[in-house]
């Protein structure tokens, strides 16, 4: 436990806030993050990159857990609880991303999904807390980004298949 | 059916306290004291209250003021540094209804003989436009409490 508090830095916090538009539905936006197959695939941010879960619970108070990084490496590791899911609308989570040294930062993510009128309109807004200074911060921006384009990449050439979530 | 768009809101709060950085972390740290200056109050019947602080660990309690309707705090402990840090993400239902979601990240240091407390909470609130004011005014009501609890 460091009570150093030289190596200690303060805590960064950044509040970083993403749009998409997609041709799909709500219902196909809310099943393509629904679905952990399906998320584990978009949300690697390149082909040298994997997203790997161990647990995925995806319902109030549920928790996925996994890892990410280099695909030959793996480095990162990640804790993901639900706080709040309204089908279809809104998606609530905290997010701690650690390696096994050290936790880099932990975030408050709201996915927010609004039809419109040619299919949905997605905000992502991700409330970051760094530990680690500015660079967690820049490195969250890059991968949800990127994330997100392969979303809506993936929407665009073929929709995962709606299917009713159970909601506790 | 939520129509309107989530509200989000930064915010901090830094103030000073005579008590030392383990005083101040023990008030947050300990169930019995933390119970008093955080859930305790005058007109809040409190239903339960439940403690497990340490990292993953949570912290749960219900509440209502008078005969209102029940609120409840939710709490997931990500970060624990004694003496230095805590970070946690909380939840706020009233009437079964979830109308906020918050990160809130608590820093002392030391100042003296006693200790600069910084409290940074970033929060999301849901059909609740009221949220971000009443949030400040309620973070800066406890840590006054919290001052009181310190015997200032």
């Amino acid at each position: 436990m460091a009570h150093d508090s030289i190596a200690r830095p303060p805590m960064k916090h950044e509040t970083l806030v993403f749009e998409r538009r997609f041709r799909s539905s709500p219902r196909a936006v809310f099943a393509a993050y629904a679905d952990v197959e399906a998320r584990a695939r978009w949300s690697a941010p390149s082909d040298a990159t994997a997203v790997v879960y161990s647990v995925s619970d995806f319902r109030v108070d549920g928790v996925d857990r996994f890892r990410c990084g280099d695909k030959t490496n793996l480095q990162f590791e990640g804790t993901v609880r639900y706080a709040d899911i309204v089908e279809n609308e809104r998606i609530v989570y905290s997010e701690v991303i650690s390696t096994t040294d050290m936790k880099l930062s932990v975030s408050l993510v709201t996915w927010e999904i609004v039809p419109d009128q040619t299919g949905s309109r997605l905000v992502v807004t991700d409330q970051i807390a760094s530990f680690v200074g500015d660079d967690m911060i820049a490195g969250s921006r890059v991968g949800m980004n990127a994330a997100l384009d392969n979303l809506v990449a993936l929407l665009e050439r073929a929709p995962v298949p709606e299917r009713d979530v159970t909601l506790r | 059916m939520s129509d309107q768009p989530a509200v989000f809101d930064t915010f901090d709060i830094v103030r000073t306290y005579k008590a030392s950085p383990e005083r101040v972390f023990a008030a947050w740290a300990d169930p019995v004291k933390k119970r008093r200056w955080f859930v305790e109050g005058e007109n809040w019947n409190i239903d339960s209250y439940e403690v497990d602080f340490r990292d993953g660990g949570f912290e749960r309690s219900s509440f209502r003021f008078k005969d209102g309707p029940v609120i409840t705090n939710d709490t997931v402990f990500h970060d624990i540094v004694p003496s230095r840090r805590i970070v946690s993400s909380y939840g706020m239902t009233m009437a079964g209804r979830r109308f906020s979601v918050s990160l809130a990240t608590l820093e002392l240091d030391p100042s003296g003989s006693g200790t600069r407390l910084r409290y940074t909470e970033q929060a999301a609130f849901f059909d609740d436009p009221n949220g971000p004011r009443l949030r400040r005014e309620g973070c800066a009501e406890l840590l006054e409490k919290l001052a009181t609890e310190l015997g200032e």
